[in-house]
């Protein structure tokens, strides 16, 4: 799940980056920008966090 | 006589009285032109000049009202043999301009360092007492481990291809990079000039820019010592902190700054400037802030932050008297991180401005927070008012450079309610202990600094945002947001997990239940004061339990 997490981060900053050689419209990089910002906030405070939660130190 | 007997003879004295009167009219047009006037020949510009000032008679007999120091005398000649020349004057006009941009980049350098003494004091006022020795050490040394990982081969990757900093001599000698080739582009990866400062960037100009480069650098260092204090190993704090000074934080700077491929988005893609930040507010704060999350996440919360419901306890910090001065210190101190950015006040006045900005925007930061917290809890809370203030100072720190007064104000209100809003959002709903607040300052802070820019840019100092007519700016920022997120962060987190596979991240229960000053650094912070006991339920139970279970352990050992 961790790996998964780091995977997915990464993932969301592959589409904003590779989108700008597939398009040049200001509007369709804005929006796979925001579009790759939320996968990467989902990947790290939802996926990883939520991996690291369950062996946090207060569920022992 | 009739009248046309008269009229001829006053016809004839008509015509020539007038050609009489122009006679002198057309001599002068009908006579040769003069030579036209050679032009002056230019000075020879290695010629003596006649030129004096006062004399040494003068110069004996004192200067009470200044107007005889600082003259041609003290021009440097050449060839002192052949007096002063117009190449001399001309050289001192350059030494002068860069002479002033280096003091001004080396005195904004020094309070940018100072600005470790303010992080020190925040971060120890807001933890306990019993781990005070080991947060100040640890804010202590990251200056050290900083400065010399940066210096082996932090600079080289981050500026070892920043040749053309006209401010300050050109640092000519910075002229390396390694790029790609992708997609009809190059994309600049790092610089591969200035490793040990040694060969050809044993240079004035690269020596300034060096300190000033080093100094923001180890502020992301810091950063990260606030967000898992009270647990984390020293030995595996000075691993973290030299990567992250060495390979890290000088990888993203030299996208942004370095003339990496962040930087390029404007020439290579057509968005705006390119990736646009004045001082830092992705660049320092915001990797700062990513890698503190990981370092959160790897290293997990302090013992007794949570009950086993997930509700969360408030750990009191034990001195507010230090975090507020350590706030103003930081205050203070911003005043070299932003103006300071212009890398010289010669032929940038627009230092004044950046200042102002930055003023305001740590004051505004400050009310918003303090609206916040006394809307909602009835109370202005001092520790929040202190991260309000930086968070303001955090985001202008990217549009300073870039923006008016009125968006300064507007930049560090928005800023102030978003650090008292990620907080909570930080510990209550996603249940990562940050003792100091850093992820939200510096995180939360930081990314809306980043993206403030491609808004609020008016286009007065080439960048221009969404508010005045070039939404590409806005996208380029994105994408640096987009590149801390995706790939600083696991970077920093891959980094982060292999120190914790081979040295180990967090101390022991017994060690942080003890508080880290004896066990890691063998001395109390306070040794005269007596500490008072975790009475927390929920620590005093785990602590109970992990006791228990370190007991079992060891008897079945």
């Amino acid at each position: 799940m961790k790996l998964a997490g780091i995977l997915l981060a990464v993932f969301g900053w592959l589409i904003p980056v590779i989108g700008l050689t597939m398009t040049s419209s200001t509007g369709a990089r804005m929006s796979l920008c925001v579009l790759g910002i939320g996968v990467a906030l989902f990947a790290i405070l939802k996926l990883l966090n939520q991996a690291h939660q369950k062996e946090a130190v207060w569920r022992r | 006589m009739t009248r046309c007997t008269w009229l001829k003879p006053c016809l004839w004295a008509a015509i020539v009285a007038l050609l009489v009167c122009n006679l002198p009219a057309v001599a002068q047009s009908a006579a040769p032109a003069p030579a036209a006037q050679a032009a002056p020949a230019p000075p020879a510009v290695d010629a003596p000049l006649a030129v004096s000032g006062p004399s040494s008679d003068d110069l004996t007999a004192g200067d009470p009202s200044g107007t005889k120091t600082g003259t041609v005398n003290d021009i440097t000649r050449s060839d002192p043999s052949k007096g002063l020349t117009l190449t001399d004057v001309v050289n001192q006009i350059g030494q002068n301009r860069i002479g002033i941009n280096f003091t001004w980049t080396l005195v904004c350098g020094f309070l940018v360092m100072f600005m470790q003494a303010g992080f020190a004091i925040v971060e120890t006022g807001l933890c306990r007492a019993k781990s005070a020795n080991h947060t100040m050490m640890m804010n202590f040394m990251v200056y050290g481990f900083g400065l010399f990982a940066y210096w082996v081969c932090g600079f080289a990757i981050q500026m070892g291809s920043a040749a053309g900093t006209s401010m300050l001599g050109g640092a000519a000698p910075l002229n390396s990079e390694y790029a790609i080739h992708l997609f009809g582009h190059d994309w600049g990866l790092f610089g591969m000039k200035g490793f040990f400062l040694s060969g050809s960037t044993y240079d004035v100009g690269v020596m300034v820019l060096f300190l000033f480069q080093m100094v923001f650098m180890d502020t992301a260092l810091t950063i990260v010592t606030g967000a898992v204090a009270e647990r984390w190993k020293y030995i595996a704090f000075c691993v973290s902190s030299l990567v992250l000074g060495g390979i890290t934080y000088p990888l993203f700077a030299h996208w942004a700054w370095g003339g990496g491929w962040l930087a390029k988005l404007g020439t290579n893609f057509g968005l705006g400037a390119g990736y646009a930040d004045f001082a830092g507010s992705g660049v320092v704060h915001s990797v700062g802030a990513v890698t503190a999350l990981a370092g959160a996440l790897i290293i997990g919360p302090r013992i007794g932050k949570y009950n086993r419901d997930g509700s969360s306890n408030a750990i009191p910090g034990h001195d507010m008297v230090i975090v507020l001065t350590g706030c103003f210190i930081l205050a203070f101190g911003w005043f070299g991180f932003n103006p300071g950015s212009t890398l010289g006040a010669s032929g940038a006045l627009r230092i004044s401005t950046v200042a102002v900005d930055t003023m305001l925007a740590g004051c505004t930061g400050s009310f918003g927070a303090v609206l916040f917290m006394w809307i909602k809890y009835g109370k202005p809370d001092a520790s929040m008012s202190g991260n309000g203030l930086l968070a303001g100072l955090v985001a202008i720190t990217a549009p300073s450079g870039y923006v008016n007064s009125v968006a300064a104000c507007i930049i560090g209100l928005i800023a102030g309610f978003l650090v008292c809003v990620s907080v909570e959002f930080i510990d209550r709903v996603l249940k990562i202990d940050d003792p100091v607040g850093a992820i939200s300052v510096h995180g939360a802070g930081g990314l809306w600094g980043v993206i403030s820019v491609g808004l609020f840019a008016d286009g007065t100092n080439t960048v221009k945002g969404l508010f005045y007519g070039d939404p590409g700016q806005l996208v380029a920022q994105l994408i640096g947001v987009a590149t801390l997120l995706g790939f600083v962060f696991p970077f920093t987190y891959g980094v982060n997990w292999l120190i914790d596979v081979f040295i180990g991240q967090r101390v022991s229960a017994a060690d942080e239940l003890e508080g880290l000053d004896i066990p890691e650094m063998g001395a109390l912070c306070y040794p005269e004061f007596v500490l008072k006991l975790d009475t927390t339920h929920a620590g005093t139970t785990q602590a109970t339990e992990i006791k228990s279970g370190l007991r079992v352990a060891q008897e079945t050992a």
